[in-house]
């Protein structure tokens, strides 16, 4: 109910759904009692909106479209607001920026009436509000409206920015398709699948889709410079299973789609568990040595070896880390300097005033610590002790996680980890 | 079908994987993740040499990473297998010493290496991983480490410590397997006829409903189905059968009248699909001996050859023309 007339805006209280007047008017004169949500009114609507100038069947349309950005923002913000941090009204920001003015702004200082002939005389490109650039890019022989917007959603630059910025990946659903195998398809249609389709027939579709899919997208680059936005228009969906309607066609790829995503939610889910009860296994870098003889040096010695190596690795890599230059010199001592004191992401993201994302990206210790133990491996290699690490993969890689973890945990509790000691001293100076 | 599984549009990003900047113009991902790699060295301030300086980017061609050969397989950063071209492989003289995957996001300018492989690795890890053509459909789970590993061995170990492998076609490596046809009455496949040609043991029945056949072989005693396709006229087997149009199923059928031993194998040739029309031109040629069958299809449904007991070796040859043969280990019957 509303859907076609509430429109969902984001505002300084939050996302909204306000009634829009001039949109229950319309549609009062328009429709037979209340107007139920559908393919069928969605058509209708955007018939009248595209035959004459009137910007109301255009304005029922955006609320249309907003409910259903609304939702998806919802459903994507309740799956990793806890995990990654995004917020709500950041990513709504994107999407539901529409006032339900009845004019656009077609140029700094002008606007005109919000129509469609008028919106589709605007030039390529992202349009503002976002609704406008839903309704005017949209084909009805390819899918429903709500749908349509959430494919435009999820092609959004900016939002994939804010997105990749928290750590998250926005993947289309025709990439998905792509980089699934058969296999993949096939399992995940077996336990997901929500349409009547068999899963031979969708097999048989989705192995014609990868080669057509690269030919496309080699066009799609050449004619935008862009490897995103990609949509398959009905040409492709024609050529994809000439002897179907397209639009069941694209139905038929969006439901092999969805059954990837479940099929890898629950896989990934089931990854997090296994992850959880794994432990960890700490190794003293000094039992690594070559088996002892008479000549050999003492665990004392090696380990004075060891720690002496990891020094001067750390003394030579680690200054350029803390110091690189540039714009980011305040945050990242900030961060640095509180994972010295042993801060977690989200008290650092905090305390220097920043994304949890962006801790994640800008401080990584644990890449510093693999560099420095390998540096300072090579410098070992050279002792008898440690000289098969050059000749066997297995040695060479139990010296260097060894080194990693002897560097990111302390040897007894109550200790600080060396990396962070030598951070922490060198914060001091 | 319910389903408690809630999907989402979004994949969290992988641990250490690496962004590129705005300004990257690569547009292949073998160009992304070459940029990312030369990125992830800079990060780490490695001054390792990599090569070669240019045409890095052109597809198939062997890198060099600190004097080591490195051969780059790349897919889509969803992807759940790296198709590998074995083609460098063929020969030790020309095979690298370790395989980096990349799964790479063109669409977020994001890639992730899962890990490497060394020759030695890959070897392994082939002998039970599909094969399409000149290529290899290996997980990405296969690969381990990360770009760490791959620094580690490269900055550590000396040369010679990873010496290269050439991998042998699948064919060559069963030439001196013998599969013993008895074994199938247990339940037991022989581990390369499994893992190279992907076979299936099933359950007659099952055999006999998926091929569509009201009439099953009477004596059936057990079954072995090897799933089969046309990529173009390449004929495939196995995993790389599922992504054909074209798909059909040689059965292999231990008959006889005592349960535990099989005199007889029928050897059929049948569409995936119930009904279905083999392609024309496909043939099934078997010997034992100086016995030959052969059959070939013409507006077929299926084609099948029929051997009996006996102490010479059954050789199973599948014939398409434009294609290499597929040719099965020797099949032996108790004599």
């Amino acid at each position: 109910m509303g859907n076609y007339q509430d429109l969902c805006t984001l505002t300084p209280a939050g996302i909204q759904c306000n009634p829009q007047s001039a949109a229950t008017s319309y549609l009062a004169q328009t429709c037979e009692g209340e107007p139920e949500p559908s393919r069928g009114l969605d058509e209708a609507l955007i018939a009248l909106g595209r035959r004459g100038n009137d910007p109301l069947p255009l304005l029922c349309l955006r609320c249309r479209v907003s409910h259903a950005l609304e939702t998806w923002l919802l459903v994507t913000y309740k799956a990793h607001h806890q995990a990654t941090g995004i917020e709500l009204a950041a990513m709504a920001s994107y999407a539901l920026d529409d006032d339900g003015a009845l004019t656009i702004r077609t140029a700094p200082s002008e606007r005109a009436p919000f129509t469609y002939a008028r919106i589709a005389s605007l030039p390529a490109g992202l349009i503002s509000p976002f609704s406008a650039e839903v309704l005017r890019s949209y084909d009805p022989a390819l899918c429903g409206l709500p749908h349509w917007a959430k494919l435009k959603i999820q092609a959004h630059n900016e939002l994939k920015a804010y997105f990749r910025q928290h750590g998250l990946l926005l993947i289309s659903d025709w990439a998905l398709l792509r980089n699934s195998s058969a296999t993949r398809v096939r399992q995940a249609c077996e336990q997901h699948l929500r349409s009547g389709d068999t899963i031979e027939s969708l097999n048989v579709l989705h192995s014609r889709y990868g080669p057509l899919y690269d030919a496309a997208k080699v066009v799609h680059k050449q004619a935008t410079g862009k490897a995103s936005g990609w949509q398959p228009d009905l040409a492709f969906l024609r050529k994809l299973a000439p002897e179907e309607d397209p639009f069941t066609t694209s139905d038929r790829l969006k439901a092999i789609a969805q059954a990837i995503r479940r099929f890898m939610t629950e896989k990934a889910n089931q990854s997090l568990d296994q992850a959880a009860e794994a432990g960890y296994e700490a190794v003293d870098p000094a039992s690594l040595s070559s088996p002892t003889n008479d000549d050999a040096p003492s665990a004392q010695e090696l380990k004075a070896l060891i720690d002496a190596a990891l020094q001067r690795a750390m003394d030579q890599h680690m200054p350029q880390v803390l110091a690189p230059g540039g714009k980011n010199i305040d945050l990242l001592s900030c961060l640095w300097a509180g994972w010295a004191e042993g801060l977690k992401q989200r008290p650092l993201a905090e305390r220097c005033g920043t994304s949890q994302g962006t801790v994640s990206k800008q401080l990584k210790p644990e890449l510093q610590a693999s560099a420095i133990a390998t540096a300072a491996a090579v410098e070992l290699k050279r002792h008898p002790a440690f000289a098969s690490c050059g000749q066997s993969v297995e040695a060479a890689e139990r010296l260097v996680t060894a080194l990693r973890n002897h560097l990111l945990q302390p040897e007894r509790e109550g200790d600080i980890a060396p990396l962070r000691r030598w951070v922490q001293t060198h914060q001091s100076q | 079908m319910t389903d408690d599984t809630t999907p989402t549009d979004l994949l969290p990003m992988p641990t250490g994987a690496i962004e590129l900047p705005v300004s990257t113009t690569a547009t292949s991902l073998r160009a992304l993740a070459v940029a990312a790699l030369k990125l992830a060295l800079a990060e780490r301030r490695l001054a390792i040499p990599l090569g070669p300086e240019t045409a890095a980017e052109d597809e198939g061609r062997l890198l060099s990473l600190n004097r080591f050969g490195l051969q780059l397989a790349t897919a889509g950063i969803s992807a759940d297998q790296l198709a590998v071209d074995v083609t460098p492989w063929a020969e030790v003289a020309t095979a690298p010493q370790l395989l980096l995957a990349a799964l790479v996001d063109e669409e977020n300018d994001v890639v992730w290496f899962p890990g490497v492989l060394t020759g030695q690795e890959l070897i392994a890890a082939a002998s039970s991983a599909a094969r399409q053509g000149d290529q290899l459909l290996l997980e990405p789970e296969s690969f381990g480490g990360g770009l760490d590993r791959l620094f580690t061995l490269v900055q550590l170990l000396e040369p010679g410590a990873l010496p290269r492998h050439a991998l042998l076609p699948a064919t060559q490596c069963l030439q001196t397997t013998i599969v013993a046809v008895a074994d199938w009455l247990s339940g037991r496949l022989d581990g390369a006829l499994a893992q190279i040609f992907g076979a299936e043991w099933q359950p007659v029945t099952q055999g006999a409903f998926r091929s569509g056949l009201t009439a099953a072989t009477n004596d059936a005693l057990a079954l072995v189905a090897i799933p089969l396709g046309l990529v173009g006229k390449q004929l495939v087997c196995g995993q790389a059968a599922d992504e054909c149009i074209e798909r059909f199923v040689l059965q292999m059928i231990a008959t006889g009248n005592a349960p535990f031993a099989p005199d007889g194998l029928v050897l059929r040739l049948t569409a995936a699909m119930g009904g279905d029309l083999l392609p024309d031109g496909l043939s099934l040629a078997a010997s034992q001996g100086s016995h030959e069958q052969r059959q070939s299809t013409a507006a077929d449904t299926t084609i099948e050859l029929v051997f009996h007991g006996g102490p010479e070796l059954i050789n199973v040859r599948l014939s398409y023309p434009g294609s290499d043969d597929l040719v099965l280990p020797p099949l032996q019957l108790p004599g």
